[in-house]
């Protein structure tokens, strides 16, 4: 059964000033030269924040609206050796995870305050809520699950997997049979509808990038989709341009993505990028027996090999 | 955890995610294709195993359709799986990979990655509404000339009888 | 220049006005769309519309109620991918001699946006003094532009990310449209629209009006006792503020950001950017573009394709070099263009307020802000 998000403000509240507390006496201490979090941006919603005195810390901020993943700004602060604070909970230790199993940003140079949780909101579905209920919603925590991100409602890491130092106490692990239903109600269709649904898709997408911009293990030094030498993708924003970015997009992650759906999130069209992931991390805990297939390992589904895997002809071992 | 095993080269459409159904309909080929219309089918084959069989095939005077345009790798492994979406994009009706029998590669490990990857690209490329009956895998030794001329044969008849690949559906590049 | 807010300058004059009815809408532009391609914006459920061509579904249904579409109507005059011609590479059979052909593409047929609303249709503007002013005009655009018709649809209900009025436009705003629709019952009536005053500014706009698809749609004479009604409605609409506008005031940075190019500010508001491309595509204003080819074996096509500043490589030259490497020197570069750049060349703003920046920022580094902000900084 999935678990079942919830608010708890309290908690929240107390998390946070432990959390600006702390940020304070790192970057007060030179123990941290930035500290990445969130800070109430336009709207009242949460955007990220770079914390360079004690003075910023004081904005950082801990509430249901600090749904943007910090790990990938890591890749910003490559040069130099200073050291960098960073706050998670869940699901962004495990972007931050992504980042560091890939190898992309040295573990010694991170100061990780890892605060545990329950559940965060959707900003957008919470900047859609009339006045009033908004307010209550965020006042007393009395949130629907369709409220949540998505990545609650599948959620099975409430406490940060990495972390230097804990903020309030643990949330109780619950062991989690993981589904995809998204996967599922589109396996269901015909080819053909499936077909139709993803033209749409490409119809509609814009070739932004936020997408994969946003997502922690999309972190390549230089993209294919970037290079001309060779040209792997064009620039025209045809039907098969489209269905070839956002395959690259999925298979170039498969095996190592996360499951946080950031890259649905951000994308300015709404459209429903985590059909393709979804559908990439069921099969490979079908065909691979990996149960957790969201949770960064050493080496991944995709980067080794068992000599009994399934075949495509019989007999062939 | 029982690995799922499929039909061997006969042609059993492996549709794990509908194993109800042994074969999903395409209906339809986009258009109907003219009178004397010849699939085309670019067959990616490692240089040791597949390409050394397809080339046994040749010397042994056996007949297959020529349908099959070759492209030479050193290893299964090193087909990247957007080859193959390219190669229907770019106007390909059917795509044939094939590498050396696990436990045999040259390389040692290459087609057991490859192993992971197409099975798992097999049911993605599905899911996106590609027919699967137009993207086939198989392991051919260099000795196995019979058996690359043979699928050869049955792809080949299976894609003339779907039609027109998904480029008809897709569209131009730009 | 102003048209909008209180005590504002009075609007050009009307060529023709007409009533139609709301419900009529779907068919006539069906009917158009059989001669023209038609863009407006298209009924998604559940979420904001797309701005798209219509009637290439039978299921495509109008949308003129929600506040702003996702995308913008640009893509009517400056496609998204645009060939601009083809090239082959052929060799004479007999002497062998190689020779390139190159064939132009062909300008197309008519167009008609329908449904934009004024901030929209005053971004053509802006688009055309880059594309058909100065030393060199774009004839791709401009055979285009020659053949379009902008039929603007006035704003009842602004919300809280529209600020047209901080560039001295309004939500009933006439500029860049040949016609502008204005809802019968006037602006902020919380209803849906039934009718619409249909007013003609220009010539094109007129024989839009008189065609038989219009006709067909029952595009009707006003009844001579509404005159006075129809003034009071598009006077209503014209001085309709819009809450964000109200907030900023007129924008007017564009002296102050010539001293701020070293400001240590872009360095802080620029960190949390993703350098996607996400507010430039959506933009009704931006327009930057690069051009490439896509071929095979001594054929194909050249196009071009909309590039966004903020992506990391669109200075990138040939060499590895690129002049804007951080997202500071990125993100400093849109804000300028817009502010201070395009303003110093052409003399306005090069935004229109439509608040799709604001909406679709995944982390809310949109102009409005920028624009607030440097107002206090000190160069």
């Amino acid at each position: 059964m999935p678990r079942k998000p919830m608010l708890d403000i309290e908690r929240m509240r107390s998390a946070e000033e432990a959390l600006r507390r702390e940020a304070r006496r790192l970057l007060a201490d030179g123990v941290v030269s930035v500290f990445l979090g969130h800070e109430e941006g336009w709207d009242g919603l949460a955007v990220p924040s770079f914390a360079t005195s004690p003075e910023d810390a004081e904005k950082l901020v801990w509430n249901p609206l600090v749904a943007p993943h910090l790990a990938k700004y890591l890749l910003d602060r490559l040069a130099g050796d200073e050291k960098v604070g960073i706050v998670v909970n869940g699901c962004g230790s495990l972007a931050l995870e992504r980042i560091l199993k890939d190898r992309r940003f040295p573990r010694e140079r991170l100061y990780i305050v890892g605060i545990p949780c329950t559940g965060i909101l959707d900003p957008a579905r919470v900047a859609d809520l009339p006045p009033e209920r908004r307010r209550e919603v965020l006042e007393t925590g009395r949130a629907e699950a369709g409220l949540f991100l998505d990545r609650c409602s599948w959620c099975d890491v409430p406490n940060a997997v990495v972390s230097d130092i804990l903020v309030g106490e643990p949330v109780a692990e619950e062991p989690t049979v993981h589904e995809y239903p998204r996967a599922a109600r589109l396996e269901a269709m015909s080819l053909e509808e499936r077909f139709e649904h993803f033209k749409d898709l490409y119809e509609r997408c814009i070739r932004c990038f936020a997408c994969r911009n946003v997502c922690p293990a999309c972190s390549c030094r230089e993209c294919c989709l970037d290079q001309w030498e060779p040209l792997w993708l064009g620039r025209a924003t045809s039907v098969p341009e489209q269905q070839m970015f956002h395959f690259i997009r999925a298979f170039d992650v498969a095996g190592r993505c996360i499951r946080c759906g950031e890259c649905e999130r951000v994308c300015p069209m709404g459209l429903p990028l985590m059909d393709f992931n979804d559908k990439l991390l069921k099969d490979i805990a079908e065909l691979f027996g990996v149960e957790r297939p969201h949770v960064p390992t050493d080496v991944e589904p995709l980067g080794r090999f068992d000599p009994q895997d399934p075949d495509f002809e019989e007999g062939a071992e | 955890m029982q690995p799922r095993k499929s039909g061997g080269f006969e042609n059993m459409a492996e549709s794990a995610s509908r194993p109800e159904e042994a074969r999903p309909a395409e209906t339809r080929p986009a258009e109907e294709p003219g009178a004397g219309w010849e699939p085309v089918i670019v067959g990616f084959l490692c240089n040791w195993c597949s390409y050394a069989g397809a080339d046994s095939a040749g010397t042994a005077r056996m007949v297959h359709p020529p349908n099959v345009r070759v492209i030479r790798v050193p290893c299964s492994g090193r087909v990247n799986p957007r080859f193959i979406l390219r190669a229907f994009q770019r106007g390909a009706d059917g795509v044939l990979v094939s590498g050396c029998h696990p436990g045999d590669c040259h390389y040692s490990t290459g087609n057991y990655y490859a192993r992971r990857r197409l099975v798992l690209l097999k049911r993605y490329l599905e899911y996106l509404g590609i027919d699967p009956r137009r993207f086939r895998t198989h392991w051919v030794s260099a000795s196995e000339g019979q058996k690359f001329a043979d699928i050869v044969r049955e792809m080949t008849a299976e894609i003339k009888a779907l039609g027109p690949g998904p480029k008809a559906k897709l569209g131009e590049l730009v | 220049m102003g048209e909008g807010g209180k005590g504002m300058a009075p609007g050009p004059v009307p060529r023709t006005t007409k009533l139609v009815e709301a419900s009529g809408l779907d068919g006539w532009l069906r009917a158009v769309a059989r001669e023209a391609r038609v863009w407006a914006p298209v009924k998604v459920d559940g979420r904001p519309p797309l701005f798209r061509e219509f009637g290439a579904g039978e299921e495509d249904r109008l949308d003129l109620e929600a506040v702003r579409t996702v995308n913008s109507p640009k893509g009517a005059l400056l496609p998204q991918t645009e060939p601009l011609m083809t090239y082959a590479m052929t060799k004479d059979a007999e002497s062998g001699r190689p020779s390139l052909d190159l064939e132009r593409a062909a300008p197309g047929g008519p167009v008609v946006v329908f449904g934009a609303r004024p901030c929209d249709a005053a971004a053509f503007e802006l688009l055309d003094k880059v594309f058909l002013t100065g030393d060199f005009v774009d004839d791709h655009y401009q055979a285009r532009r020659a053949k379009t018709t902008v039929v603007a649809v006035a704003c009842p209900r602004p919300d809280e990310a529209c600020f047209c009025t901080s560039f001295g436009l309004s939500p009933g705003g006439t500029r860049g449209a040949d016609v502008v629709l204005y809802g019968r019952s006037g602006p902020g009536v919380p209803v849906e629209t039934v009718a619409y005053y249909a007013v003609a500014y220009t010539e094109r706009g007129e024989a839009f009006l008189a065609a038989p698809a219009a006709r067909a749609a029952g595009v009707a004479d006003v009844p001579e006792d509404e005159g006075r009604c129809l003034e009071e409605v598009v006077s209503a609409f014209r001085g309709l503020g819009t809450p964000l506008g109200d907030r900023l005031g007129r924008i007017d940075v564009a002296a102050r950001l010539d001293g701020l190019f070293d400001h240590p500010y872009w360095e802080k508001v620029s960190a949390r950017c993703l350098s996607c491309g996400a507010c430039t595509f959506i933009c009704p204003t931006c327009y930057c573009f690069g051009v490439a080819d896509c071929g095979a074996l001594g054929k194909g096509v050249r196009y071009r394709y909309w590039d966004a500043c903020k992506l990391p490589h669109f200075m990138l030259m040939a060499g590895g070099h690129n002049p804007r490497p951080a997202k500071s020197n990125r993100t400093r570069q849109r804000f300028m263009h817009k502010l201070n750049y395009y303003h110093h060349r052409y003399g306005e703003y090069q935004c229109v307020g439509c608040g799709r920046c604001v909406e679709s920022c995944p982390v809310g580094l949109h102009l409005p802000l920028v624009a607030g902000e440097v107002g206090g900084l000190e160069g």
